[in-house]
């Protein structure tokens, strides 16, 4: 997996979709790749805390049935956080594909 | 058909789970327990037939934890290999990565505000109290009693404050008592302060000897062990207020806003 890509897909996420509780973005994860990517607890919560304490998240805690749920939502420097994530990623993408598939030129 | 949800008491026997893998913070509990709480009901929504332990095994299998404290549980050890449990929980893996954030954190804050001393405009108190210090310091001509004065007083609010004020000052009521790992953040605190506190103190009395120090007086030039006494003492004191007042103070308003309906009036 592309190096930091778990925080920008939470970040990403979180910036769609407003706030989430943990298990949401687990689903959520599994649902938007079919499947294929799958976000382990062990290294969702860390990374929630690890943007929390970066003053990338906020959160809050409310009750919801018998039971309290800790909400994560994108703060103004988680957002551009992910914007430049987001063209760092991208230029990368476009670097590899251009090293792995090079135009040949027959001119 | 309604959806199958857990009842009070078995949110209760998840919180228990969380205790026995050693996670007694209440912050990291209420996560924890609500994402085996929603992972178990998921299960429920495609099987509503499995039990509540045998729900419990499956999701705990997920987080690499051990339910098996609870007799009830027992039962379904066969099911698994002898290694499966082996090593650090899961549990406390994240209980551990959340302790070391939340020193980061503070530690960041911390210093972010120690960095604003030397920027405009709170450059100009430290410009400020660096030369008062000197001057006092000429003026007293390295009068050891002036020494020994600054340091008693320096001991004696340290002192003062961290026993009696500190304490008050950034006291909290929590409902029921819980313990929360934010809340931790106050006594780590104030065990830092007193370590660069103390620190602090051994570095100011060994300038202050150096001073009076024959074998080092013709060499040393006094202005600059003077002016470097001087700063170096006001550069503590900032250290020392960002760590006990600051800080904490930080601590306390993430702590409220974070966990209002904790938090006793």
């Amino acid at each position: 997996m592309y190096k930091g890509s778990l925080s920008t897909i939470i970040l990403k996420l979180l910036g769609e979709k407003g706030r989430m509780y943990g298990y949401q973005i687990t689903q959520e994860v599994k649902a938007i790749s079919a499947g294929e990517y799958m976000i382990t607890e062990g290294a969702l919560y860390p990374m929630l805390h690890k943007l929390e304490a970066q003053g990338m998240l906020t959160v809050e805690i409310e009750m919801t049935g018998n039971r309290m749920r800790k909400y994560y939502s994108i703060t103004h420097n988680g957002k551009k956080e992910v914007v430049d994530r987001m063209t760092e990623m991208e230029s990368f993408i476009r670097n590899m594909q251009s090293l792995l598939n090079p135009k040949i030129d027959m001119a | 058909m309604t959806q199958r949800k857990l009842t009070s008491e078995q949110i209760d026997n998840l919180f228990e789970l969380c205790e026995f893998q050693n996670v007694f913070y209440y912050d990291v509990q209420i996560e924890l327990v609500d994402h085996l709480a929603s992972a178990i009901e998921a299960i429920w929504e495609t099987n509503p037939e499995i039990s509540f332990e045998e729900a419990v095994f499956q999701v705990c299998e997920q987080f690499g934890v051990d339910p098996c404290f609870n007799a009830s549980y027992q039962s379904l050890l066969p099911k698994i290999s002898g290694d499966h449990f082996k090593g650090q929980s899961g549990f406390e893996a994240i209980k551990e990565a959340k302790e070391k954030e939340l020193r980061g954190k503070y530690d960041r804050l911390q210093w972010k505000y120690i960095g604003e001393f030397f920027h405009l405009p709170k450059i100009i108190l430290t410009l400020a109290l660096t030369f008062t210090l000197y001057f006092i310091l000429r003026l007293s001509n390295n009068d050891i009693m002036v020494s020994y004065v600054i340091q008693c007083f320096y001991l004696l609010s340290m002192a003062v404050y961290l026993i009696f004020i500190y304490p008050k000052k950034f006291r909290l009521t929590i409902v029921d008592g819980k313990s929360f790992l934010l809340y931790n953040q106050f006594k780590n605190i104030r065990r830092a302060a007193i370590g660069t506190g103390f620190s602090a103190y051994n570095i100011v009395a060994l300038f202050s000897k150096f001073s009076h120090n024959k074998f080092f007086s013709p060499v040393s030039n006094y202005i600059t062990l003077e002016l470097l006494t001087a700063f170096l003492i006001t550069l503590l004191g900032i250290m020392i207020f960002a760590l006990c007042v600051y800080t904490p103070q930080r601590v306390k308003e993430d702590f409220t806003r974070e966990f209002p309906q904790f938090v006793k009036n």
